[in-house]
């Protein structure tokens, strides 16, 4: 464990200016609730506002609307960008490929080293956890897997990577790759048999009846099995260090998942996230759970 | 040419057989076979891109041999785990130390890795090189980078250090430091050094034994005290109109002829009595001749240069 503790501990302190940035966003997140709070405990308190002119109630309305954009704006940029990169940071940090990696000479176990990064990734996504936990006991959101996902695909990507050149260069031609494979299938077989199905109704009869048994929507589902699929990415790049066969695992999930999506022919949901929406495949028979 | 490999006696810390390394159509290093007694510091010497950095690569698990074995610390070194590393430090001029880290905090992160981590040799090693503690090793210089390296991977008493081109541009005072603390700490320290580099003169000061690679392949391995001894330069002068014929040296290291003046490397030297008398059979013209000892730094460049003048052999199919 002390190996762990440490390995967390120079990540913590490798990164110590964007983590910085970072609890200042989830700070400036916050405050909108705090100032809510107070509001709510004058009101408790019988705090009289009425010797406020009407212009000031606007006035302080306002300030408050602008606050509030500004503070989300600023939470939104910690969780939906700062943490991507703060991913990508933590896991080039010691990086998984080459000869040159000061970690991969001193004797620090694998697992070990796996462990801190994941221990110190899921810090970075526990506000985002918290949020929609909150969110799901109010019967609104669906939308964790989705980002959940797209971090795992950052992650992952960044596992197999030696710097930010080879992910961005990765990651483009992985997007572009599969909208391009599942497009020129849509074409192929919409050429030789028309409107048909590609898959057989059985298989998505399968399908829908999973996820139904988990409770998923179609999209939910899907980005679990991408969740999934990049899971197992950098988990065998941490143990392995076979980037060859990481990459393999990651096509695989990408294509695994491409067909999925035909199958189960899911329409571009609003509330998913930009990245891994990138379904090509539209059909009729699509069910909602 | 003597046969490179000279039988050692002691218990070797690191057994290279038969090792070949290829990438793609490059043969980075060809049948290498070398042993390194425990207790010595064995210095592999090598011109750029001559197969030392990948032999040290091999040895350490981050390249795997392409045929052959290795064996460091008595275990295959595709095997090599934790256990073995933290019995081996390991100072390279391509290793990334982790730049954002000051060198407290690198210490600090390197102690809980090591159970041998002793602390008042961390502190007497920052006290002998005068590290700034409290700064980013980023905003180092080359020679307080591999200075920072040595340090932590000093302070837990290594059996094996394996040491890949440290001197190499560093100033001669920042060479001269580390040579110092080397010699000082071999003394103190049972380890074994094994250090690879093209800078001879430093290393000529350490090295118990050396081992030479050009182009892949073993040149040379043998105790620096038998390389010295065999190695002499010979200076003869014939009778003039006697000038001997450039055939007579051709199965010497490097010869010069000028006028009536001969320079050669005698690469089987052992008394002066057996040089007087093979000179007397083989040149009778000679007048006079005198025999000086080689530095190790003349040994390598004749021997490089006369390895280099052989054809290759073809690579066995």
């Amino acid at each position: 464990m002390n190996i762990v503790l440490a390995q967390l501990k120079k990540d913590i302190q490798c990164q110590r200016g964007p983590l910085i940035l970072w609890i200042i966003c989830l700070g400036l997140g916050l405050v909108p609730f705090v100032i809510l709070a107070v509001f709510s405990h004058m009101e408790h308190s019988h705090v009289q506002f009425a010797n406020l002119t009407d212009m000031q109630k606007i006035a302080g309305a306002l300030s408050y609307v602008a606050i509030f954009m500004l503070c989300m704006m600023a939470a939104a940029f910690g969780m939906f960008l700062l943490v991507p990169v703060l991913v990508i940071r933590i896991v080039h940090e010691d990086t998984l490929m080459g000869t040159t990696a000061f970690w991969l000479t001193r004797p620090v176990p694998r697992e070990k080293l796996l462990l801190a990064k994941v221990l110190l990734i899921a810090v970075l996504l526990l506000p985002l956890l918290l949020g929609w936990g909150r969110d799901a006991e109010a019967g609104t959101d669906h939308f964790w897997p989705s980002e959940i996902a797209w971090i795992a695909a950052v992650a992952a990507l960044a596992a197999i990577t030696p710097g930010v050149q080879g992910l961005l260069g990765y990651g483009l031609s992985f997007f572009f790759g599969k909208i391009i494979f599942s497009g020129i299938i849509e074409r192929v077989w919409a050429h030789y048999h028309g409107t048909d199905s590609i898959f057989p109704d059985g298989l998505l009869q399968f399908f829908t009846s999973t996820r139904h048994m988990f409770h998923l929507t179609t999209t939910d589902f899907i980005h679990l099995c991408y969740l999934a699929g990049f899971a197992a990415v950098f988990i065998h790049q941490y143990l392995t260090l076979r980037t060859r066969k990481s990459l393999v695992i990651f096509v695989t999930t990408l294509v695994t998942v491409a067909l999925l999506q035909m199958i189960t022919a899911a329409p571009p949901d609003p509330s998913s996230a930009p990245v891994i929406q990138f379904n090509s495949s539209h059909s009729s028979n699509w069910q909602t759970p | 040419m003597e046969p490179p490999h000279e039988s050692l006696t002691m218990d070797p810390v690191i057994q290279i057989q038969d090792m070949s390394c290829r990438f793609d159509r490059v043969e980075a290093v060809r049948h290498l076979s070398l042993e390194v007694p425990a207790g010595s510091i064995y210095a592999f010497l090598g011109t750029n891109g001559a197969g030392k950095t990948t032999t040290i690569k091999t040895l350490l698990n981050l390249i795997q041999p392409t045929s052959g074995t290795a064996r460091i610390l008595g275990v295959d070194t595709t095997r090599l785990g934790p256990q073995e590393l933290a019995r081996i430090g390991y100072v390279s001029e391509n290793q990334e130390l982790p730049e954002r880290l000051t060198v407290k905090q690198l210490i600090d992160y390197c102690r809980p890795l090591y159970r041998t981590w002793d602390d008042a040799l961390c502190q007497r090693l920052t006290d002998k090189f005068a590290l700034p503690m409290d700064r980013a090793i980023k905003g180092f210089s080359r020679g307080m980078k591999i200075k920072s390296a040595l340090l932590v991977s000093l302070a837990y008493r290594p059996e094996l250090l394996l040491m890949d081109e440290p001197f190499s541009g560093l100033d001669p005072l920042v060479r001269d430091d580390l040579v110092q603390g080397m010699l000082e700490l071999s003394e103190q320290e049972k380890w074994t050094v094994f250090i690879s580099s093209h800078d001879i003169d430093e290393v000529e000061r350490l090295a118990d034994y050396v081992g030479m690679i050009d182009n892949g392949t073993l040149t040379l391995s043998e105790s620096s005290e038998s390389l010295r001894a065999r190695f002499r330069r010979v200076d003869a002068i014939f009778a003039e109109n006697a000038a001997p014929s450039p055939a007579l040296f051709k199965d010497v290291l490097l010869s010069e002829i000028s006028g009536s003046s001969v320079r050669w490397i005698e690469s089987h030297y052992t008394s002066e009595e057996a040089l007087g008398a093979r000179i007397k059979s083989g040149l009778p013209d000679c007048k006079a001749w005198t025999s000086t000892p080689l530095p190790l730094r003349d040994i390598f460049i004749a021997l490089t240069r006369a390895q280099r003048a052989t054809p290759p052999t073809p690579p066995p199919l």
